[in-house]
């Protein structure tokens, strides 16, 4: 076959597996063909019947072969005992619901194609004596209309309102409004909606009933999106946390790992600090020394990354925290997986809602720097310490340092006024000639404070949903714009979301959801030791942002380092820029086959189209600056497309409840890029010069690669619960990937789990105050592939700069060669990850405590690791192999009450996550590191410590005198030759001999910190008074270090730049022995030269995230005006932080360095503190 | 209804069942693009091909993946752990930096910097061995072909070994038949690059049509130096003796001296039909499409500092001459060098003086090979104009009056022979070995065998190209720029110590600023006493190296810490040690 035609391959092998499924599943359900009625069809579906004092159970279990439907009911809301009798002829199937139940206050609702049956026992309005006109005339079809509202006071459409005791009803609009013709004033109104409590009002005397609804987070027919379905929540086994979409997207978020920020016990987020950029989710900590990076189904579609998706367009978002959980997604899996489904309309009216904010951001914690006069005494003291007399290319040679007026004046610096060099006349800024003129900023240039600026945000989103019984739809526009918290970048995202979904008859719907967007990052991206806020540091304060002229003032003045403006970094790049679409949809349809058995299609693409320019412009001002420029431009595209095909069939007979499940699932993923670049501009710069054929084509290059995986799997899932007390499920699935060679391609991973609804047991009838209380336990394994997709391969490359070679002498082309890329490692196979978790849920006093607790033990082995190999093997890119084991223990924990006060005007709800585990290497195989600093390896991964340990040299205190100093064990960097070379170590370091053998040598290095939190905990207050709330979410992450190398840049010799206020004022001089920072010394070199505790700080913090408050106008303030719901907040964000942590940020990710060289700060932007105000609309 | 329900199910199935046929292996194979397995390199074009990227690391730029990684330290110019470590040079630039702890010798096991050049000797190594192991598995290959690739790798190897001994001492041993590569560090490979040297010389041809390539006579020279490293003076006389008398290049110019000193320098003269002197030069090239990484990659530090069109590279200031290399070209009445304390008086420099300000060059008596060795205010550096001193400098104060010459490229050649986004990245070439030093060491294998007037004479020569009045550099009237006068050694030295002092002297005047002074100064046991003297002196001129002390150790860098902790075996045993001292 030709390699061409891929699809269709895949498509045939999916189409057998699924064949082979589904008729294992015909056999199963026993052929029993009949009509198959859906939704609130089934209500009007006529019956006849003919009961004689017969137990309900039996008369219900009658209905249910007669009208092929199933009732869902406890053991609490139908005993047993209830006897009735009833004869019916051809009479809806409502009606006689009606008769047979209400005599028992039992009340019902149809969701799918089962009927729920519940105990009626609110009644919210019992209309007083007074109010009841015993005159009232009868009158046929009083017209009765009103509002239904949840607490928060938003309405609620699509609420089921019908009359007690007949078959009539109507549905809520967009507004949350209806209009309803009952016979008479002692009807009673019922309400019931999905996950909302239902409730009862007898009309009265009144034309208007309003109503608010209180969500029913325990109804049993609260639903959680699980792999390839939907499980009832109170059938969970496995840990499964639901994220709280309406509280979430209350409060504005970027993205989605924005919003997941403390929100979800066991997950630990944090948003890019960069617009646009990719924030950063773990869950359940750090199994993999590689990719740990949870898997993300956005309807149904794999995918990576959500940074490009409108947090407005979900609907619900689930996480799949445990093996018995997450093990249908098998290989996959081990990171957790998200599950987001995003919003289908309801068959209903028209909805339109329009929700925007606008906020501004501001950076507020700087580096502590010094400024010029400052600079300048420490640069004197630097070289006093050394022995040598102070001179400086600026401040002169005197016995002080003396500011200059000029720092730069053609190459000359530390000039007075007067000197003619400086003559403005001079001034040149052009390649021939150039010749810069520079005053001096006397004060000093906050060089943070000028290269960042308040940042706004903007976001409006409208959408529109609504549909019939045939069709739904929902539409949405989005646009999002950021601005950078450092000036001259910005983030632009607009996006589209068409989701519908429609009916063929009654057994076949199809649907489909797309999400396009178009991004647009604009800007520096640079978020490493070379960006736009590191170079902050590593300029000097004498240096003003603009030269006399108002062009860039750079490091070209002497002796000011080689630090780059940050400004010219920022401005100069401001055209550059990231562009691309992304379209994400998917295309389903599903078949109700035979009565219980479903057959779902499902066929996913995420599409990502971009095209980035950049421009390197002439940088003259900075030390190291010329007028070269050169222009760039890289575009690819990339799919991973996933189809899937499974069977659902759902049994239930007598108290048993089964439910089964089979599937088959293909995903393909290819990348394909190239990219170009030119100079040569010079002095054609503008924009519109920016194409490659305006460069010279003498130098030019161009690339380009293509990439693809594939990955194909058979999956199965059973669900059995024994009369909604015993819940049992398994799952299986066998998974194989392009990524590992033939032999060891396939991996299968099983789980299984089973819960225990306690509450649900007779013994438990009389404590009341228990809601609910669950046992859970499960055992799975996942797996995990994500290694570079050409490690199975070992080749070699022919890279014109790394294997080519000019043999004939010829200066200006090569030959051909080729050498060694990759040893590859046919023998890779799966990562395993086995978790046993243990859960806990329970809620009591009318679910108002509601308590959730995991406990988990999650074993991950085969670890698959790019080891550190000896370098007599020769450079190449070492395959990844399995060695080691990891463990992490842990608990979530989530606690949370709810209640109201005030005569039911105040509600409040509190809720508090706590997360921890204990992650522990129980074999590295090998030592290995990661290269994650300038200078030497700082995190260390090794057998008996958590992954990514800090590792390096311990300080001892200062060597106070020169007898110290001989009388000390040989250490790296020491001279004990002499008194006079003893006396330079003075107010050095003195590194501990950790093992005590008597010297200081590599052995004595040791484990200086953990990048892993002890816990972290989320609190969150809800609190609504009339029309206003107020929400509350902080968040407490303890006891993890991190390990800070700006301080290399900062508090030593390292590059020249600036210096911290700390390295002037805090270093150890014979009168400060205490300090923090060694003696001043321009000659050392051996204080930064190693890792050491003084890298080394705590990384607690305790932030206040979240500070919002909310009005509601009051809807007849509005409603003349078409709008059914206003609510303007304000909220801040960040708004105070608490730690001990000398960097810019705690909350710190650093993304694109790897797991195991976690909590390194190389100097990033901080997250900003934010106020912003936005507005909820519905018309 | 029921029909309607059975038939859709039938079609249903019918229509999965016409996809049945299997293709599932095909879809899971995902191959890579764009690359070649070795299968499909075991051609003559393939292996030949091996060969060139085992030639590939002599611009020193070979390892790591998108960055210059290690370039500076791995560059066979050797100016971080050949030059700045000795008398001749200094880091320069400015205060900080990550080389500052080299020329102090407080350079500590875990620098990342020994780690880049232990892993590029073993890169260059393994190409090496990729070459030797797959040749024979090539059938097209005649014997001639197989036995040739063989020694060119061989010989390559023997180089690669070398390169990383002169920094790290003792070598773990790899060759094409190593699966294990946790080998131990025992001692220095002498024997083994010598037998890969042998090998090359035995079995390698005379000449090849590319210039590039090891022929014979390449591989004797280094089998001489390394018997030259090993004292082992009788063999060196007798090879070098044969080589001087019948030795070629690869284009098959006999060996000899260019007429001018400079011409080795520069890109025009490199590999001419008349250069005898390149033994073995590092081909660079630019504008290749290989990024500038063929360029001298590891040297692009290494230019005046500015970034204007006339300044020369334009960046970075570093490898700054020392005063001390500066005044050890002062020469007395007869033209001879000043063996005993050179610094006795000084080279007058513009140290403090503005450009604009008035300067007089330095009027005393200098070897000429000074201004093609340092460049300095005053003297025409190259063709882009006279040296103008402090503005060509990143930070006078700090790193001194002087730049480096040898690696600069003519203005003239500017954009053709530099790399189109890089001004330091030029074509021209680094001189691994040139017939000057293999006279140089004939001579001092002859002095050290007592043979002093054969030494002398050898050291003359020397000295006769560099007296070359056609060589000097001139000012733009045509006379010299300074006052150059040297002569040859006429009077016959009065012992072997003198003779060997001579030679010594001569070597670093010849040789100064190609990255060779700290390693002979190591192997002739003297490294202590001349680079503390020199630190005590230039500490005076230079606040850098204030405090620096040359200790016991210091002539041997640290076994990088990584690669120590990446080779510990079953029980956590490191297989290689580290040097002593660190």
């Amino acid at each position: 076959m030709q390699k061409k035609i891929t699809n269709p391959k895949i498509l045939y092998d999916v189409m057998r597996v699924t064949c082979t499924q589904l008729f294992l599943s015909l056999l199963f359900c026993g052929m029993t063909l009949a009509n198959k009625v859906h939704g609130q069809e089934i209500l009007n579906q006529s019956v006849s019947l003919n009961f004689e004092s017969i137990e309900l159970k039996k008369a219900l279990s009658q209905i249910e072969k007669l009208a092929e439907i199933k009732f869902v009911y406890s053991s609490t809301t139908i005993s047993g005992n209830e006897k009735i009798t009833l004869k019916a002829k051809n009479t809806k199937l409502s009606e006689i619901l009606h008769d047979i139940l209400t005599p028992f206050q039992v009340g019902y609702e149809v969701v799918g194609s089962r009927i729920l049956l519940k105990k009626q026992i609110n009644e919210v309005f019992i209309p007083n004596e007074k109010s009841v006109s015993p005159n009232l005339p009868e009158k046929i079809d009083l017209s009765i209309t009103g509002k239904v509202i949840d607490e928060t006071g938003d309405a609620i459409s699509g609420v089921n309102v019908s009359i007690k005791g007949t078959s009539r009803g109507v549905s809520t609009n967009a507004n949350g409004q209806y209009t309803v013709s009952v016979p008479d004033a002692k009807s009673v109104l019922v309400f019931s909606f999905v996950s909302y409590e239902t409730q009862e009002a007898v009309v009265g005397n009144r034309t208007t009933i309003n109503i608010s609804l209180k969500a029913d987070i325990k109804s049993l027919n609260e639903v959680v999106v699980v792999g390839y379905g939907t499980q009832k929540k109170s059938d969970l086994t496995g840990s499964v946390s639901t994220v709280d979409m309406k509280q979430t997207l209350s409060r504005p978020a970027a993205d989605v790992s924005n919003m997941l920020q403390g929100r979800v016990a066991g997950v630990v987020a944090s948003g890019s600090n960069q617009p646009g950029g990719n924030g950063y989710v773990r869950i359940r900590g750090i199994s993999s020394f590689g990719s740990n990076e949870p898997l993300v189904i956005i309807d149904g579609v794999q995918t990576s990354g959500t940074n490009s998706l409108n947090p407005n367009d979900i609907e619900s978002m689930n996480i799949l925290k445990d093996a018995s959980s997450a093990a249908i997604y098998g290989a996959r899996g081990a990171g957790g997986v998200i599950i987001i489904t995003t919003k289908k309309g309801k068959a209903n009216k028209t909805q339109i809602s329009y929700d925007s904010y606008y906020g501004v951001s501001n950076v507020t914690r700087y580096p502590d720097m010094v400024n010029t006069t400052e600079l300048g005494d420490l640069l004197w003291k630097q070289q006093l310490g050394a022995g040598i007399t102070p001179t400086s290319s600026q401040y002169g040679k005197g016995a002080t340092p003396v500011i200059p007026d000029y720092i730069l004046a053609g190459t000359a610096g530390g000039l007075f006024e007067g000197n003619p060099l400086a003559d403005p006349s001079k001034y040149v800024y052009e390649q021939n000639g150039f010749y810069q003129i520079v005053r001096a900023n006397k004060q000093g240039t906050d060089w943070f404070k000028e290269s960042t600026q308040p940042a706004a945000t903007q976001s409006h989103n409208l959408s529109a949903s609504g549909g019939t019984d045939r069709a739904v739809y929902n539409l949405s526009l989005g646009y999002y714009k950021e601005d950078g918290l450092q000036k001259y970048t910005f983030y632009d995202r607009y996006s589209i979301r068409a989701n519908s979904e429609f009916k063929l008859g009654k057994k076949i719907r199809f649907g489909e959801t797309l999400f396009g967007s178009y991004r647009l990052r604009q800007g520096s991206t640079d978020n490493d030791e070379g960006s736009p806020w590191s170079q902050a540091y590593r300029m000097q304060p004498i240096v003003p942002v603009y030269d006399i002229n108002g062009n860039f003032a750079g490091s070209k003045a002497a002796g000011t380092g080689n630090g780059q403006n940050p400004v010219a970094i920022l401005y100069r790049a401001r055209n550059n820029n990231e562009r691309d679409i992304r379209l994400l949809g998917s295309l389903y349809t599903e078949v109700d086959i035979l009565k219980g058995l479903r057959f779902r299609t499902n066929y996913g693409i995420d599409y990502n189209n971009n095209y980035n320019t950049a421009f390197r412009d002439v940088n003259p001002e900075h030390s190291e600056g010329n007028f070269q420029t050169s222009f760039s431009v890289q575009s690819g595209f990339q799919y991973r497309w996933t189809f899937t095909n499974t069977l659902n069939f759902e049994k239930s007979f007598g108290k048993h409840d089964l439910k089964f499940l089979a599937g088959t699932e293909a995903v393909e993923y290819k990348r394909e890029q190239i990219g170009g670049d030119r100079s040569g501009y010079y002095p054609f710069t503008d924009q519109s010069f920016w194409v490659l054929d305006r460069g010279n084509p003498v130098g030019q290059n161009n690339t380009s690669s293509i990439a693809s995986e594939a990955l194909f799997s058979t999956f199965g899932r059973i669900d059995y619960s024994y009369d909604g007390k015993y819940l049992f499920n398994a799952t299986i699935r066998r998974d194989g990937s392009s990524k590992f060679a033939k032999e060891v391609r396939y991996g299968n991973f099983p789980s299984a789990s089973v819960g225990w609804r306690i509450s649900q047991e007779n013994f438990m009838k009389n404590a009341s105050f228990i809601s609910d209380l669950k046992i859970r336990a499960g055992y799975g394994v996942v797996g995990n592939d994500q290694i570079d997709a050409n490690n199975q391969y070992s080749f070699y490359r022919s890279d014109p700069s790394r294997s080519f070679y000019d043999i004939g002498g010829s200066n200006t082309s090569t030959v051909a060669g080729y050498d060694l890329d990759r040893k590859g490692n046919p023998g890779s196979k799966w990562e395993e990850t086995a978790t046993l978790n243990l859960g806990l849920d329970f809620a009591l006093f009318n679910n108002a405590l509601e308590v959730n607790l995991d406990v988990y033990n999650k074993k991950t082995s085969d670890l698959l690791v790019q080891i550190l190999r000896p370098g007599t093997e020769g450079d190449f890119t070492a395959p990844f192999v399995n060695v080691g084991n990891t463990e992490n223990k842990g608990i979530d924990l989530m606690l949370s009450y709810r209640g109201t006060g005030l005569n039911r005007e105040l509600k409040y709800a509190t809720s508090v996550n706590f997360s921890a585990y204990r992650n522990l290497v129980s074999s590295a195989g090998v030592d290995f590191f990661t290269n994650s600093t300038r200078n030497s390896p700082v995190s260390r991964t090794v057998t008996g410590q958590p992954i990514g340990m800090f590792y390096g040299y311990v300080l001892d205190g200062f060597f106070n005198s020169v007898e110290e100093v001989l009388a000390a064990p040989d250490q790296p960097g020491l001279s004990k030759t002499s008194n006079a070379s003893a006396l330079q170590s003075v107010g050095r370091w003195r590194l501990k001999d950790v093992n005590g053998d008597g010297k200081v040598t590599a052995d004595d290095r040791t484990f200086l910190g953990s990048p892993h939190p002890d816990f972290q905990m989320g609190f969150n207050f809800d609190v609504a008074y009339k029309n206003f709330d107020l929400n509350m979410f902080f968040f407490w992450n303890y006891g993890n270090q991190i390990y800070n190398n700006t301080k290399w840049w900062t508090d030593f010799n390292g590059f020249t730049g600036n210096r911290s206020k700390k390295m002037l004022y805090d270093s150890w001089t014979p009168e400060n022995k205490n300090a923090s920072l060694p003696k001043l010394d321009i000659n050392d070199n051996i204080s930064n030269a190693r890792p050491h505790t003084y890298f080394v700080e705590s990384g607690s913090y305790f932030r206040a995230k979240t500070v919002q408050l909310g009005y509601t106008v009051p809807s007849k303030m509005i409603s003349r005006l078409g709008v059914s719901k206003l609510r303007l907040y304000v909220q801040g964000q960040n708004l105070f932080t608490i730690t001990n942590y000398s960097g810019s940020d705690p909350d710190l990710i650093d993304v694109g360095r790897g797991d195991i060289g976690l909590g390194v700060d190389h100097g990033r932007v901080p997250n900003a503190r934010q106020f912003l105000a936005g507005i909820n609309m519905t018309f | 209804m029921k029909k309607i329900h059975k038939y859709s199910f039938i079609l249903t199935v019918a229509f999965l069942g016409l996809f049945t046929n299997s293709c599932k292996e095909d879809f899971l194979d995902r191959r890579p693009v764009g690359v070649f397995s070795e299968d499909a390199l075991k051609t003559k074009s393939g292996v030949n091909g091996i060969l060139i990227g085992a030639y590939a690391g002599l611009n020193g730029s070979m390892i790591g993946t998108g960055s210059s990684a290690g370039a500076d330290v791995n560059t066979f110019s050797n100016w971080v752990f050949g030059s700045l470590t000795s008398d001749d040079a200094q880091k320069g630039a400015d205060v900080g930096g990550s080389r500052s702890n080299i020329e102090r010798y407080e350079i500590a096991a875990d620098n990342t910097k020994l780690d880049d050049r232990w892993r590029f000797t073993f890169d260059g190594i393994a190409r090496c061995n990729d070459v030797i192991k797959m040749t024979p598995l090539v059938s097209a290959f005649t014997e001639t072909e197989s036995k040739n690739l063989i020694a060119q790798a061989r010989t390559l190897r023997g180089l690669y070994y070398f390169h990383g001994t002169v920094v790290f001492g003792r070598l773990p041993w790899i060759d094409e038949k190593t699966t294990n590569f946790l080998q131990p560090n025992e001692r220095v490979l002498w024997k083994e690059m010598e037998a890969d040297l042998k090998f090359g010389y035995d079995n390698l041809p005379e000449t090849f049509t590319e210039l590039g390539r090891f022929n014979k006579w390449g591989a004797g020279v280094f089998l001489a130096k390394i018997y030259v490293f090993q004292k082992k003076w009788a063999e060196a006389k007798a090879l070098l003796d044969v080589i001087i008398a019948t030795g070629r290049t690869t284009r098959g110019v006999k060996y000899g001296l260019l007429p001018k000193y400079h011409d080795n320098f520069r890109i025009a003269t490199q590999g001419s039909s008349a250069d005898g002197e390149g033994v073995l030069d590092a081909q660079y090239s630019v504008n290749d499409n290989g990024k500038g990484y063929n360029g001298g990659l590891g040297d692009n530090l290494n230019f005046p500092h500015g970034g204007l069109p006339t300044e020369p590279g334009g960046c970075c200031g570093y490898h700054v001459p020392s005063q001390d290399l500066v005044n050890a070209f002062q020469t007395d009445k007869d033209g001879l060098p000043f063996l005993d304390n050179p610094n006795a008086q000084e080279v007058k420099n513009d140290q403090g003086i503005e450009s604009a300000a008035p300067f007089t060059t330095y009027q005393g008596t200098l070897d000429p090979r000074l201004d093609w060795t340092v460049g300095r205010r005053g003297i025409p550096y190259l063709d882009w104009g006279l040296h103008p001193g402090k503005i060509w400098m990143r930070d006078q104060a700090y790193g001194g009056p002087y730049s480096p010459k040898k690696n600069v490229y003519y203005q003239a050649e500017e954009a053709t022979l530099t790399e189109g986004t890089s001004r330091q990245l030029s074509a021209n070439n680094v001189r691994i070995m040139r017939f000057a030093e293999v006279i140089l060491m004939a001579a001092e294998a002859e002095i050290e065998l007592g043979n002093l007037d054969r030494g002398r004479e050898l050291v003359n020569q020397i000295r006769s190209r560099a007296a070359n009045p056609d060589g000097f550099v001139k000012l733009p009237n045509g006379t010299p720029a300074a006052n150059y006068v040297i002569q040859t050694y006429k009077t016959p030295w009065a012992n072997k110590e003198v003779g060997l002092k001579a030679l010594r002297f001569e070597r670093r005047l010849e040789l100064g600023m190609e990255g060779k002074r700290f390693f002979d100064l190591v192997r002739w046991g003297i490294a202590k006493e001349v680079l503390n003297n020199y630190l005590a002196y230039e500490s005076t001129k230079r606040a850098n190296l204030k405090g620096a002390a040359f200790k016991d150790h210091s002539g041997l860098f640290p076994v990088p810490q990584r690669q120590i902790d990446a080779t510990k075996d079953a029980e956590g045993k490191p297989t290689l040690s580290q040097n002593t001292g660190y």
